[in-house]
C-alpha cells in the first residue's frame, strides 16, 4: 500500500540512521500483518478512503520514530536538580560580577547614555555564555553517564551525595526574630563611641593615622576643604544613626525587624560619598605650599588624587549597587509572600 | 482537552508506564512478533499504542530481558520476541513488587 510505504519512510528519516533499516522492517512487518487483519475484518482491499482513514490512526511518524531513540533530554531527570542548582549559582554570581565590572567601567570612562545599553546587552551576553558553557559541560556527563555507564561510574555518584554541613540555615521567620535587649543597648554603645572617636579627629588625627602621622606631616601634602565637608556629612550620619537606635530603645522598636532603619541608614550612607566625589577639580590633596612645590610634586599629587578618585566611585558603585540588590531581594520576598498568601 | 483531564492523562500514563513493563515481560513467556504480541495483549484487557509497544520491546531487548530472532512466517519475516534467562529473573521479582504494591493498594483502600 503506497500510503503505507509513506509512513514507514517519514518514520524512517527520523531514526538514527544506523538502526534504520532494522527498525523498519519490524515495524512493516507489523503494520502489514495489522493491515491483513483489517482487510479481514472489511472483507475486501482497503478502498483508498479506508486506507486514509487506517493510516490516519496510527502514532504520528515524529512521535513513533522519537520513542525509538535512546535518549531524549540534553540533561536527564536525575543530573537535573544538580545542574539546576549550578547553573542558578553560576548565573547570579557571574551577573553581580558582570554588573559591577560594568558600573565601574561607566564610572572610570568618559560617561554617555549610549554607553548604559552597551553595558547592559554585555552583562545579558556574559550571562547568557556562562549559562551555555555549564549547560554544555552537564550534558556532556550526561551523554557520558547514559552512553558508557561502566566507564563513568563516578558520574551515577553525582547526585547522590551529599553532606550535612551542606543544608540550609533555618532563617527565623517573621515574629520569631529574637534580638535581646542586651545586645541592642551594646549596639548603641558602639556607635556611641564611635561618634566620639570620630568628633576627636579633628583634634587628635593620631587616633586614625597613628604614628603614620609624622611621617605625613613631614610629606608636602594636606587636606582639601572638600574633606571638611565629608567630615561633617559623615559627622550628621553618625547622629542621626546614633540617635535612631536611642529613641528605637526608648520606644522599644528595637525587637523589631527594623528594616525601614536598615534601608535608610544604606541610603544616608552614600550622601558623605555623594559629596566627596563633588570635590572641585576632583582634588582631595592638595600642596601645602603650591606656588614652591608644584613644580617638584605636582604630577605625584595629579596620581594621588587620579587613584582617590577612581576608590570613591568605586566604593560607591558597589554600595549603590548592593543596596539595589538588597531591595529586590526584599521585593522578591514580599512578592512570594503574596503568591503563597493568594493560594 | 481541560486541564483536569490533560491531568488525569499524565498521572494515568505515569501509571500506566510500569505495568506495560511488566505485562509485555511476562507475555513474552511465549514468543510473539510485535503485532500478534500487541492483539494477545489487547485481548487481555491491555491494549498498547504501537508507538509505545514497539520501541518499548527494543528497549527490553537492549537490556538484555528479551532475545529476539528473524523468522520467515507466512511468507512474511518477523522479528520474534521471547524473555531471556535475565529477564526472567527480572520478571520474578518485578512480580513480586508488584504483588507487594497491590495488596499495600489494597490495604489502604
Amino acid at each position: 500500500m503506497e500510503l503505507l510505504d509513506r509512513y514507514l519512510e517519514a518514520v524512517r528519516k527520523q531514526l538514527p540512521w544506523e538502526r534504520q533499516d532494522d527498525i523498519i522492517a519490524e515495524l512493516r512487518a507489523n503494520l502489514e500483518s495489522q493491515l491483513e487483519d483489517r482487510q479481514e475484518e472489511v472483507g475486501h482491499p482497503l478502498t483508498p478512503d479506508e486506507a486514509k482513514a487506517w493510516v490516519g490512526q496510527l502514532p504520528a511518524p515524529r512521535m513513533m520514530a522519537a520513542r525509538y531513540r535512546p535518549q531524549q533530554a540534553l540533561i536527564g531527570p536525575a543530573l537535573f536538580p544538580t545542574y539546576w542548582f549550578i547553573v542558578r549559582m553560576v548565573a547570579m554570581w557571574v551577573f553581580v560580577l558582570a554588573v559591577i565590572e560594568n558600573a565601574v567601567r561607566l564610572g572610570t570612562h568618559a560617561w554617555s547614555a549610549a554607553a548604559i545599553p552597551v553595558a547592559i546587552i554585555s552583562v545579558i551576553g556574559i550571562v547568557l555564555a556562562n549559562v551555555a558553557a555549564v549547560t554544555l559541560v552537564f550534558a556532556v556527563i550526561e551523554y557520558a553517564g547514559v552512553h558508557y555507564p561502566g566507564r563513568f561510574p563516578q558520574i551515577a555518584k553525582i547526585t547522590g551525595n551529599w553532606d550535612l554541613n551542606d543544608l540550609p540555615r533555618i532563617e527565623p521567620v517573621k515574629g520569631e526574630h529574637k534580638r535581646t535587649f542586651g545586645l541592642a543597648v551594646t549596639d548603641a554603645i558602639i556607635h556611641a563611641l564611635l561618634l566620639v572617636w570620630i568628633l576627636l579627629l579633628p583634634r587628635y588625627p593620631v587616633l586614625i593615622l597613628g604614628p603614620g602621622l609624622f611621617a605625613i606631616d613631614a610629606l608636602p601634602y594636606t587636606y582639601a576643604p572638600i574633606l571638611a565637608d565629608f567630615y561633617w556629612a559623615v559627622v550628621i550620619f553618625s547622629v542621626v544613626h546614633l540617635v535612631w537606635k536611642l529613641v528605637d530603645l526608648y520606644t522599644g522598636a528595637w525587637m523589631g525587624e527594623r528594616r525601614l532603619q536598615h534601608f535608610t541608614v544604606k541610603l544616608l550612607g552614600m550622601i558623605p560619598l555623594a559629596i566627596a566625589l563633588r570635590a572641585p577639580g576632583h582634588l582631595w590633596i592638595v600642596l601645602k605650599d603650591p606656588a614652591a612645590e608644584f613644580a617638584k610634586y605636582g604630577t605625584q599629587l595629579a596620581q594621588i588624587n587620579e587613584a582617590i578618585y577612581l576608590g570613591l566611585r568605586m566604593v560607591l558603585a558597589i554600595v549603590v549597587i548592593t543596596f539595589v540588590l538588597e531591595l529586590g531581594k526584599l521585593w522578591l520576598v514580599s512578592f512570594r509572600r503574596r503568591v503563597v498568601r493568594a493560594h | 482537552m481541560t486541564v483536569a483531564e490533560n491531568q488525569f492523562e499524565n498521572l494515568r500514563l505515569e501509571l500506566r508506564r510500569g505495568c506495560l513493563t511488566l505485562a509485555v515481560l511476562g507475555q513474552l513467556k511465549q514468543e510473539h512478533y510485535g503485532y500478534t504480541l500487541r492483539k494477545a495483549l489487547a485481548s487481555r484487557g491491555l491494549e498498547i499504542d504501537e508507538s509505545t509497544l514497539y520501541p518499548l520491546l527494543r528497549r527490553l531487548e537492549t537490556q538484555g530481558l528479551l532475545t529476539s530472532e528473524w523468522r520467515e512466517e507466512e511468507k512474511r519475516n518477523k522479528r520474534f520476541y521471547r524473555l531471556s534467562a535475565d529477564g526472567e529473573a527480572i520478571f520474578a521479582r518485578l512480580l513480586d513488587e508488584w504483588n507487594a504494591i497491590n495488596a499495600a493498594i489494597g490495604n489502604i483502600l
